[in-house]
């Protein structure tokens, strides 16, 4: 199991902007400046908070690199402690897995539309007889179904899927949204991830849903697709709008069957237009739309011909 | 009644490509709020942004859930970007990293000053925090 390095220091405004600087030098992709002074229910919100002490974290790998990575840092802290009041940093070493299971206690079952059930893979729940209980481990791939996006696709596919429909679920995630379809009664199922972690995902939730079979499950991308020739009835994808763009420019509408369907959800209300200028590039007409907060889901056909 | 406040971290990422690795996930998990959910939407709203440092300034209500809003970035980053270097000084009293004049000051000045997340009250005041960056960096400021 990888273990991580933590590196923390409690400095003022003025020289957390200094030390942050320098630990972003060396740290895994940026560091976590928290107030301090905070009691948690002090303060409510809307209240100016004010800023006495900062904590500044940073991480890096515990490998081999690690301990010049810190003699750097510590060099850079001794220069800067000539200029600003600079305390010894504190160091502790962290588990790869400590975050992902604190985030776990907090992952409740939860019910969306009419009949889906999520719930966590080690929680039981009873459900009602037409639920359609979906158990999910998250892992690190997106997709617990607590985000909007998410559920604005599970309420889709609730309303869209009719027996023996075939869907492809591009940027499947956990797999939850392929899952779901398995469930309502979809035909086959082929779901595709860029990220390895995400494919090992869905595959092992899949399994643990008893959906396995209706399933394929591969790393790819939407080329690949576009090059095994194959059509569906229904298109599923719930990335980003910057994404769907782009695959828009590589033949995304060619995934569907003419007078197929397509759902596309990651979108922020201000970005809606520009996506439906890109679906109708690809030969995807924009059918409606729904929105959860600032999320949107957009429903697209394409044309017989 | 008012949601209360359990903590304020603010997290200087790189914009688009937010993951539960470190920092955001040791940062975030110990509140129990949803990774997966933050790391979503700082990479939507900030896909168009990539290869800035885009802080996120995050406040954690005691109900679990939380909020957040994107700031400029570090005025190291835009001293860097601007003085066309890779890094500061190592030793800033006797090391020379680059150099700026007062106007690319002002500019740096000007977006934060937009930004509107600094505790500077004037374009002035804002200039003499950026020049104090600056001398701890090793960037030196010309007229």
């Amino acid at each position: 199991m990888p273990q991580w390095i933590e590196i923390s220091l409690h400095v003022d405004g003025e020289a957390a902007e200094a030390v942050a600087t320098e630990l972003q030098r060396w740290c895994h992709q940026g560091v976590a400046i928290e107030q301090a002074n905070i009691e948690s229910g002090k303060y409510d919100d809307g209240d100016e908070i004010p800023v006495e002490t900062l904590i500044v974290r940073g991480y890096f790998p515990n490998d081999a690199e690690a301990e010049e990575k810190r003699l750097q840092i510590e060099r850079a802290l001794i220069y800067m402690s000539m200029m600003l009041p600079m305390p010894k940093p504190q160091y502790k070493i962290v588990e790869d897995e400590d975050w992902a299971h604190a985030w776990k206690k907090h992952y409740k079952p939860i019910r969306l539309g009419t009949r889906i059930l999520i719930r966590p893979l080690w929680i039981d729940v009873e459900p009602k007889p037409d639920d359609i209980v979906i158990a999910l481990d998250p892992g690190m791939a997106f997709g617990t179904g607590t985000h909007p996006t998410t559920q604005l696709c599970l309420e889709a596919l609730e309303r869209m899927i009719t027996p023996s429909l075939d869907v492809v679920d591009l940027g499947c995630g956990s797999g939850i949204l392929s899952i779901a379809a398995a469930k309502l009664g979809a035909g086959k199922i082929v779901a595709v991830d860029i990220d390895q972690l995400a494919v090992d995902a869905t595959i092992e939730n899949a399994q643990e849903n008893e959906v396995a079979e209706k399933i394929h499950t591969h790393q790819g991308s939407l080329d690949t697709l576009i090059t095994s020739a194959r059509r569906f009835d229904l298109l599923v994808v719930n990335i980003l709008a910057k994404i769907i763009i782009e695959m828009c420019d590589h033949k995304l509408g060619q995934l569907v069957r003419p007078g197929g369907r397509a759902i596309f959800s990651g979108i922020i209300e201000d970005q809606r237009t520009d996506v439906e200028a890109a679906l109708r590039q690809t030969g995807l007409e924009p059918v409606t739309h729904y929105q959860q907060g600032d999320w949107i889901l957009i429903e697209a056909k394409r044309s017989i011909d | 009644m008012a949601k209360k406040v359990k903590a304020v971290v603010k997290l200087q990422i790189p914009a688009g490509k937010a993951n539960p690795a470190p920092p955001i996930g040791p940062a975030l998990a110990q509140h129990g709020i949803n990774l997966m959910g933050f790391c979503k939407e700082y990479n939507a709203k900030t896909s168009n942004r990539i290869g800035e440092i885009v802080p996120a300034e995050i406040t954690i209500f005691q109900d679990g859930s939380f909020r957040f809003r994107l700031m400029s970035p570090p005025t190291s980053f835009l001293i860097k970007r601007e003085a066309g270097i890779e890094k500061g000084a190592s030793n800033p009293i006797t090391d020379h990293a680059g150099t700026l004049s007062r106007e690319q000051v002002r500019k740096i000045a000007q977006v934060k000053m937009d930004a509107g997340d600094t505790n500077a009250l004037n374009m002035d005041a804002m200039m003499k925090q950026i020049e104090g960056t600056c001398r701890q960096m090793g960037v030196h400021v010309v007229d």
